[in-house]
Formats: structure tokens, C-alpha cells, sequence
């Protein structure tokens, strides 16, 4: 089931909610089980044997952390063997699924072999849940968590606000929680929930989905091997960028939205990546919950145990501005690589998403070594960060754009098209509609280049005024975490020390003009259910 | 004053009272004239929304309409005759125009005209097909689609079971989507726009596309455009048809559509929609005339078998119509007479095809077809042809086209 | 070593590991306080004070230190190698 569908906003929600603050009401336990229960459902409606593929790895999982927490401390080398015993089984589960595929059509490109593809059924969210239930197990064998039965498992791992598309929670962020939420109506609880969820239906229906259909025809295009005007390769880029990023962005305040109805706080997952200042702050912003992930469970055991190991060698090992190339190399450059390849690989099966991974790898390594090989114009970091910020914005959103084309191009040479387009090669072309509209700036142009050509002029205005909108919202406007921070919209979440002008303005409070405002808001959002919608953070 | 409780209340008493308002809006103006609300001058007489729902708005009006004849066709029908057009005989009216722009093809045809039989009493039918339908096979569709969920009977002639369930969301969103709200809002907006769009109650609608893209972009543009989109989809019917040896696709079609007007006791005009010279040339120039050839001969076939019940046109000439020149380039003033661009004629066209057809003393233009005559009118065809292309007396054809593809004379 | 000189200890091994001569952390500070101090900076900041002070802290404790005082103390509290 969708958030943005009919069936779950009028039908699925609804039920569920009033359902768990009668059930909650009377008993805690009564009211997880209802949410348990729908959270199966939820997950069985888009096509039931999905639940006969999740089932039997939840069960196995739990008998797994049992017998992890059972072992313990006692005999630290069996329990490693257990724990690595279920990271393999569920590496093997989702690679199942996931990549046997990709591997075997891999296989057939380099060597030539001729293994047969079979239509696997993805199960859905079955990449998140399954870094869930991988990061339970290290927690469980690193003595974090304690004290839970199959009934907390489960709903830890199916909670359906955040089931199919993240973020990827912690049990011991989720669990305490889950035991001291009011399991009751709560008006405060509701009132954010709801600004939340319909912020998020908006952003998703109004602002992403409408993006779909202008850019869908040029990476057609451009997969077809036809090369695209300057203008259209940008439209693409940017296009592209700003759909996938109100789809998220979106999707992300829809799950913060629905968990509170509940009584509970996810963590943050989406804070405004476009306005970063440099790669690494970037991923501090896009998809929060997977970087954190991915640093705590890959990046630093690796990084951890290459330093020791270089120590006890006696080689440099990091230092600062001091440390030397071959130290950089090993201990930063190589893990961050290997990280982000994980982490392309984890968006998609497929040659697009490796080299996706792979490039963030290099752009992540390059910010990091200038941060230490920087010159040192300003005396200080502070006047420097300043200085520096609209330069440093200025390549990073260049670099997320650029990169964003092939997340959505369908083969690296779409990929290359595209880029070739944006950078010029294959001219720049203004619809006859337009150009004929120009008087005399039509001269002007031409004489740099510019051609007219048969294409629409009035797709080319929607896209740019589309574009142009959602890029001052992306850039310019907070978040719903700032304008709702009073109300702790997701885990941590504090009001600023000094808010800015805007924030002050913006700052939600339950009264009747924000009650007014967001009935505007929801209705529009309602209103744009009926239409195609294309859910991109679906299969990842 | 800031409560939960009173935000919680007032969020949802403006919900109701905003979505209240949206429903009643829509069915007031009625955007695609689904409800059939009465026009009301000022506000709802124009209605623009039907533009990219067509089959829609069609399908209700028609049901309305309670024609005595319909018209049956592709984009061209729709904007290219006029229901209302004095023309008609008395006999024949009322008339509604059910041709469906946005690449309907042979299928749709019959679909339409099988929903227009089922819903009244209807005595004539005219139905207009494009040659270019029959130079490909249409990809199977899979399943049923929203517009085919919509007729009353399935292809088999048996209830159609899903219509319920349709009728029910078509109601639901021409009342309750933002795409609804905002076409009504432009609806009453744009009212008084003397180039807005209009679809007719009768199905036909008036020419503000056509005549805006040539206010804007003269009329060499509009042909220059739709020239190279026809020369793109000449090289892909050819690739497609070129090893086929049988009987040409959607005859088929055309023929189930002979066999439902007489099971149902209606009189068929099947007629061959006219081209400007301009679209013939790039399929003469392509080698494809002989397979347009093939389809009168095959056409002709269909309608004798029907033993003189069924009328078959043939407008597909070189004649006096549709080699009119076009103004040269960066002329945004002159008009055209007969054609908008190659595909498309205009009303004084379809007024000209009515008289032929239906009224009198009309000019010489097209011919009956019939299985005994059809060699001999395509052979005066490629005479006419040498006559006014291969002549000095030709049309001007647009030079861009002439140095895409070559003369051609001496083909095929 | 007092609870001042550890920290002014820790502040130079982070402001030579993010290039920033400002920062001065306090037993409170977390993570996002300091400006560029992401999840990748953080473990070679581990890492360097690990090697400084010839301790060796625990993976899971690593991911989960509230803030500065956590690490002060688990420096204190560590066996010496």
C-alpha cells in the first residue's frame, strides 16, 4: 500500500489509528499487537506472498539474537560465529533477491557465460529491512540491547511507517519508545502528525510527481542514443534531482507524520541536502539514517581496525594536516570508497548505481583531502568556512546534480549522453515557438549558436518555471524540522538557538491560521491522489 | 490562542467545508462535460477541459446527444467537421461528432461506433479512416483500458461488467482531483478568451489550437513541423509493413465495423480522409503508394461485400484542394484555404466533403470506390499526380521537404 | 592529567584532524556541535586519541559515546597499554 494512495489516507490510516488508541487505551500490549498486525498488512496488500518471504527471516533472526544474548559475554568467540552466521544469512536473502540477477547478467557481459535471468519478486523494503535486522544483530552481540521478546522484534522490524522506505532505525532508539508511547489519543500527537504527514503528501504529489512526466521523455531520449540540447540535458539534471528530492523529502515527512500518530519519534532523515556546502555535509543530509549506518557498521570497524593495524606495523598512521599520502590512501581514501560502493550497490542492482557510489566514494575523498591540503588564506576556519560556503555550495550542488543523472539514466552511456548534452557538445537549441517569440534577441543568439528546433515550447516554460519554483523551496525555504522543531518533529530535533527571520515567521504553533493554512495544504494533496504518481524510493 | 484541540477542529471543519466547495465548483462548471450541467453564458459556455480527454468527455456527451447520425474518426474528423455544418440534409441531423483526437486508431473506430449504436436509435453512420492506420499492426493491448471499461459492451457484444465501477471513478475524479478544480478554474477564467478552446455538445470543437499555433508561428512553420514528425512515422510504417505479405493490417477492423452497422440496421459512409499533397509526397517518395493502393483495392473489396449498403470515399488525391501552396517561411499573416497542415483539413474542407457526399451540386472531387473502378481511379491518381507534382504547375512544396527526400517522379 | 588538560588535549588532535584552530570542546559538547565533524572525521579522531593516550576503546562503545565527557572518561577509565 502507498501513503499516497485513496485505500491507505480514507481506508488503511485511519482504521489503524482509531483502532490502536482504543485497544492502547485499555492495554499497552493490546494496542503494539493491533499495530503489529496492521504493520502485516500493510506490508501483505501489494502482494501477499510477501509476507511468506518475511516471515520465516524475521523468525530466524529473533532465534538468532536469542542466542546471541543467551551466549553473551560468556564466549565472545561463539557468539562472533553466530553473529556472523546471521549477517551472512541475510546478506544471502537479500542478495537473493536483490542481485542474483544483476550478478548472473554481470557474469554473462564479462565472460561471456550464458546463465539464464529468472523474474524474481523483490519483496518490498526488503533492502531497509534488512540493514534493520543486520544492525539488531550487531547491537544484540554488542551488548546495546537487552531484554526484548519476539513480540518487540517483530514490531520493530514491520513498524509500517517506516517499513518500506526507511529511515533505517536503531531498536535501541525505537524500542524504549515503544514502552513508554500513551498508546492514546493524544491531541498534540495528532495535530503534528498530521501537519507532517500532509506536508509530506504535498511535497510528494504536488511538487515531485508533476516532474515525472517532463523529464521521463528525455532519458527516454537519451537512452535511445539521441543526443540532447543543452537546455533539455540541464532540464534533465535538475529535473530529475529536484523530483527525486521532494519524493524523499516527502516520503520522509509522511513517515515522521504517521510514527507520531502513534506517540513515536523517528530519527531525523532528510534535512535539506540541497542546501549543503560540501559532499561530506551533503550526506549528513540526504538519507541521514543510511549514512549513519552505513559509518557505523561499515565504514568505522573498517577504518577502526586498518589504523590498529597500521600502528602496530609502525607505519604513519592518520594525523591531520600532517598526514602523508600513503596514510590518506588506506585509512580514508580506500574505506570511503568501498563504503559508498556498498551504499551504490544498496540503491539498486545495476552498473548505473555502482558508478553512482563509486563517484560519491571519489567526491567524499577529494573534500576530504582538500580539507587537509587546503591552502590557508584566512587565519582562521571560521572566516574561511564564510568566505568559502556559496563556492563550496556552488560545486556541491553541481556534483549532486551531475551524479543524480544516473541514478535515473538507465545505462552509463544515457549517463554520458546526458552529461555530453549538459556540457555543450550537442549545441543548444531553443523551440521555433520561442525563438520566433524573441524579435531581436533571436539574432543575438543565433549568432552564439543557438538554434531553433522543432520541440515544444510550452513543455520547455512548464519545465523551467517548475524547476525554478522548487528550486527556491529547496534552497531558500526551511525544512518541516525547523518549522515544526518546538514540537520535536523527529528524534533530537531542538529549535534553533537563534532562528533565522523566516524560521521565527514560519514557526508552526496549533492555532487557527496554521489549522487554516494546512487544511489548504491537505486538501491540495488530496485532490493530487488521482493521478499517475510514480514512487521512486520503491524498490530500494 | 494555540490548543491542539481547537487546531485538530478547525483543520477539519475547513477540510470539509474547502473540499465542499471543490465538488460543487466542478459540477457546477462541469470541466469535461461528464454531468451534462447546463452551460450557463459567462461561465461555462466555452469548454476548453476536454482538450487531453476527449474520449472522456466524448463518451458522455455522446450518450447525451441521442444523435440520428454519428461521425467516426481520428483528430482530423474531430476538428476538421462540423456537426452543426449547414451542409447536412435535414434527414441526417441531429449529428454528433465522435472522432477522438490523440492517435485513435481502427480499434477505437469501432469501440466508439458500437457504444454510439448501443446508446440510441442511430440511422447513419460516417466513419473517416487514415490511411497510415493500416501501415502497422497495432501492439496488443494488454488488459482492458480505462476508456474500454467505459462502453457499455465489451468487444464480444456481451454487458460490459466493470462499467459500474468506472463510471463511478470517472464521476469521482472529474469532481474531486486538483486536475479537475484547476481546469474548472480555467474554464470560468478564460470564458470570455476569444481563442479559447471549445468542445460543442455535439462533439465537435472549434479551431482555437490551429489557429493560435498560426497567429504565433505562421502557417510554414505548422506545416514544416508536421512534415518532419510525418517523414519520421513514413520510415517507421515502412520498416514495419515492408516484408508483410497478406491482407493489410485492420481491414479486419474494418470490415467488423460493416458487419455491426448492418446486424443494426445503419447506413455506413466509410470515406478515405483527405491529406494535403505535402503527407502523400513523403509517402510516394518513401515507396509506400502502392501499399496505399493495396488498400483502396482491399477496402473497396469490403464494401461490395456488403452488396451496396455501404458508400465508400475516396478523398486520398491529388486534386485542386490539397495542392494548395504554403506561404513561405516567416510569413505569419497569410492563411491557408483548405489545409491546417498535412494531416489536418479544415471546416471549408469537411463543408466541401459533406456536399459531396450527402448534398448537391458539389464539384468534382474524390471518387466512389467500388471493387470494378478502384484500378482505374489509381491509375488517373498517379496521372494527377505527374500532372501537378512532376509538372511546372505543381504545388510549392516546402523546400525543406524536398531536400529530405528526393523528387521521386519516375517512382514507384 | 586534570579533566581541562584532556580536553584541551582531545581539541587539538580534532582541530588537526578538521583543519580548524577554533574548536574547543567541553565535556558537553556532541558531535554536532562542531561544525564539519561528520560520522567519517569521528573515527579518525577515535583513532588518533586512541594512539595519544595508548588506549584502545571498545567498537560499540566508539558508536556510542553521548559527547565529549563520555570519551574523557572512558580515557581515564581504560587499562593502559
Amino acid at each position: 500500500m502507498l501513503f499516497n494512495s485513496y485505500s491507505f489516507i480514507f481506508g488503511f490510516l485511519p482504521t489503524v489509528v482509531i483502532g490502536f488508541y482504543i485497544l492502547g487505551a485499555r492495554r499497552r500490549e493490546w494496542g503494539l499487537a493491533w499495530l503489529t498486525a496492521a504493520s502485516l498488512l500493510f506490508y501483505a496488500w501489494w502482494r501477499p506472498i510477501n509476507v511468506l518471504l518475511i516471515a520465516p527471516s524475521i523468525l530466524i533472526n529473533y532465534g538468532l539474537a536469542r542466542a546471541l544474548e543467551k551466549t553473551g559475554e560468556a564466549r565472545p568467540a561463539f557468539a562472533r560465529t553466530i553473529l556472523i552466521a546471521g549477517i551472512v544469512f541475510n546478506l544471502c536473502f537479500l542478495g537473493y533477491f536483490k542481485y542474483l540477477n544483476f550478478a548472473a547478467s554481470a557474469m554473462n557481459d564479462a565472460f561471456g557465460t550464458g546463465f539464464v535471468l529468472t523474474q524474481l519478486i523483490l519483496p518490498l523494503g526488503i533492502s531497509f529491512i534488512t540493514f534493520q535486522k543486520i544492525a539488531f544483530l550487531v547491537d544484540v552481540q554488542a551488548g546495546r540491547v537487552s531484554r526484548f521478546s519476539l513480540a518487540d522484534y517483530g514490531l520493530f522490524v514491520l513498524f509500517f511507517p517506516q517499513l518500506i522506505a526507511g529511515p533505517i532505525v536503531h531498536y535501541r532508539e525505537m524500542m524504549p519508545q515503544f514502552r513508554a508511547a500513551p498508546c492514546r489519543y493524544d491531541p498534540e500527537n495528532v495535530a503534528v502528525g498530521i501537519s507532517l504527514f500532509f506536508f509530506g503528501l504535498a511535497k510528494k504529489v504536488i511538487l515531485a510527481d508533476p516532474m515525472s512526466p517532463l523529464v521521463a521523455p528525455l532519458y527516454a531520449r537519451a537512452a535511445a542514443g539521441g543526443g540532447q540540447s543543452m537546455i533539455d540535458a540541464w532540464i534533465a539534471a535538475l529535473g530529475f534531482t529536484l523530483q527525486i528530492y521532494f519524493d524523499f523529502s516527502g516520503y520522509s515527512d509522511m513517515a515522521l507524520g504517521l510514527a507520531r500518530f502513534f506517540g513515536i519519534k523517528l530519527p531525523v532523515n532528510f534535512n535539506s541536502p540541497l542546501q549543503a556546502t560540501s559532499i561530506i555535509d551533503f550526506w549528513l543530509r540526504w538519507h541521514v539514517s543510511l549514512t549513519r549506518f552505513l559509518t557505523a557498521y561499515i565504514y568505522n570497524p573498517m577504518t577502526l581496525s586498518l589504523t590498529r593495524k597500521r600502528m602496530a606495523a609502525g607505519k604513519p598512521i592518520f594525523g591531520g594536516r600532517n598526514t602523508s599520502l600513503p596514510a590518506f590512501l588506506s585509512l580514508l581514501a580506500m574505506p570511503t570508497i568501498l563504503t559508498m560502493l556498498v551504499s551504490g550497490l544498496w540503491h539498486g542492482a545495476g552498473y548505473t548505481y555502482i558508478v553512482w557510489g563509486l563517484l560519491h566514494g571519489v567526491l567524499l575523498c577529494i573534500n576530504h583531502g582538500w580539507r587537509l591540503a587546503r591552502p590557508r588564506i584566512w587565519p582562521d576556519t571560521k572566516r574561511y568556512n564564510v568566505r568559502m560556503a556559496p563556492v563550496g555550495f556552488i560545486l556541491t550542488f553541481l556534483s549532486v546534480v551531475a551524479a543524480m543523472v544516473m541514478f535515473r539514466a538507465p545505462t552509463l552511456s544515457a549517463t554520458l549522453m546526458l552529461w555530453k548534452g549538459m556540457i555543450g557538445v550537442y549545441g543548444v537549441t531553443v523551440p521555433a515557438a520561442v525563438f520566433s517569440q524573441l524579435g531581436e534577441l533571436a539574432g543575438w543568439l543565433s549568432a552564439v549558436g543557438v538554434q531553433p528546433a522543432w520541440t515544444s515550447g510550452s513543455m520547455l516554460l512548464t519545465s523551467t518555471v517548475r524547476i525554478g519554483c522548487l528550486l527556491v523551496i529547496a534552497l531558500a525555504m526551511p525544512n518541516t524540522l525547523r518549522i515544526l522543531a518546538a514540537f520535536e518533529p523527529a528524534l533530537g530535533v531542538k529549535p534553533d538557538r537563534t532562528p533565522s527571520r523566516l524560521v521565527q515567521v514560519l514557526t508552526w504553533v496549533p492555532d487557527t491560521a496554521w489549522a487554516v493554512g494546512l487544511a489548504f495544504v491537505a486538501l491540495a494533496g488530496m485532490l493530487s491522489l488521482g493521478q499517475l504518481s510514480e514512487f521512486l524510493y520503491w524498490q530500494f | 490562542m494555540a490548543s491542539p484541540n481547537r487546531f485538530l477542529r478547525t483543520w477539519t471543519m475547513m477540510l470539509c467545508v474547502l473540499a465542499g466547495l471543490v465538488v460543487a465548483l466542478n459540477l457546477l462548471i462541469d470541466p469535461y462535460d461528464v454531468f451534462g450541467t447546463p452551460r450557463i453564458p459567462g461561465l461555462s459556455l466555452m469548454k476548453p477541459g476536454p482538450k487531453n480527454h476527449a474520449l472522456l468527455a466524448k463518451t458522455y456527451q455522446e450518450a447525451r446527444a441521442h444523435p440520428v447520425t454519428v461521425l467516426i474518426g481520428s483528430s482530423s474528423t474531430h476538428i476538421g467537421v462540423d456537426a452543426a455544418a449547414p451542409e447536412w440534409p435535414e434527414a441526417m441531423r441531429p449529428i454528433y461528432n465522435y472522432g477522438i483526437p490523440g492517435g485513435a486508431g481502427v480499434s477505437t473506430r469501432l469501440d466508439t461506433l458500437r457504444e454510439a449504436i448501443f446508446n440510441g436509435a442511430i440511422e447513419n453512420a460516417v466513419v473517416f479512416l487514415d490511411f497510415q492506420d493500416f501501415l502497422a499492426f497495432s501492439p496488443p493491448g494488454d488488459g482492458m483500458s480505462e476508456d474500454d471499461r467505459r462502453y457499455h459492451l465489451l468487444p464480444d457484444g456481451k454487458p460490459n461488467p466493470y462499467r459500474r465501477l468506472q463510471v463511478a471513478d470517472d464521476m469521482f475524479l472529474s469532481l474531486a482531483t486538483m486536475g479537475s478544480l484547476t481546469d474548472s478554474l480555467k474554464t470560468v477564467v478564460f470564458q470570455r478568451d476569444p481563442t479559447l478552446l471549445n468542445l460543442a455538445p455535439d462533439g465537435s470543437s472549434n479551431d482555437a489550437d490551429f489557429r493560435n499555433a498560426f497567429l504565433a508561428d505562421g502557417m510554414h512553420d505548422l506545416f514544416a513541423q508536421k512534415d518532419d514528425f510525418e517523414l519520421e512515422r513514413a520510415e517507421r510504417l515502412r520498416r514495419s509493413i515492408a516484408e508483410w505479405q497478406g491482407a493489410l493490417p485492420n481491414v479486419d477492423t474494418v470490415r467488423a465495423i460493416v458487419a455491426l452497422t448492418r446486424a443494426n440496421h445503419v447506413k455506413l459512409t466509410l470515406v478515405i480522409t483527405p491529406h494535403h499533397a505535402d503527407a502523400l509526397e513523403i509517402y510516394w517518395r518513401i515507396g509506400l503508394w502502392p501499399r496505399i493502393e493495396q488498400l483502396k483495392t482491399e477496402l473497396a473489396a469490403v464494401a461490395d461485400q456488403a452488396g451496396g449498403d455501404v458508400a465508400l470515399w475516396d478523398f486520398l488525391n491529388y486534386d485542386q484542394f490539397n495542392t494548395e501552396g504554403v506561404p513561405a517561411a516567416g510569413d505569419r499573416h497569410t492563411p491557408t484555404v483548405w489545409f491546417w497542415e498535412p494531416t489536418h483539413f479544415k471546416k471549408h474542407l469537411g463543408a466541401v466533403l459533406i456536399r459531396r457526399m450527402f448534398g448537391r451540386d458539389a464539384p468534382q472531387y474524390g471518387a466512389l470506390l467500388t471493387v470494378a473502378n478502384v484500378d482505374a481511379v489509381n491509375r488517373r491518381i498517379r496521372d494527377r499526380r505527374r500532372e501537378r507534382v512532376c509538372g511546372h504547375d505543381g504545388p510549392e512544396l516546402l523546400t525543406a521537404l524536398a531536400v529530405k527526400i528526393p523528387d521521386g517522379c519516375a517512382l514507384p | 592529567m586534570t579533566e581541562q588538560e584532556y580536553l584541551a588535549a582531545l581539541s587539538q588532535i580534532l582541530s588537526d584532524i578538521l583543519g580548524d584552530d577554533s574548536i574547543a570542546l567541553t565535556m558537553d559538547t556532541v558531535r554536532e556541535d562542531v561544525g564539519g565533524w561528520d560520522s567519517f572525521s569521528y573515527i579518525n579522531f577515535i583513532v588518533a586519541v586512541e594512539a595519544e593516550f595508548g588506549v584502545k576503546f571498545r567498537i560499540a562503545d566508539v558508536e556510542s559515546f553521548p559527547n565529549v565527557g563520555a570519551i574523557v572518561k572512558a580515557i581515564t577509565a581504560a587499562p593502559r597499554r
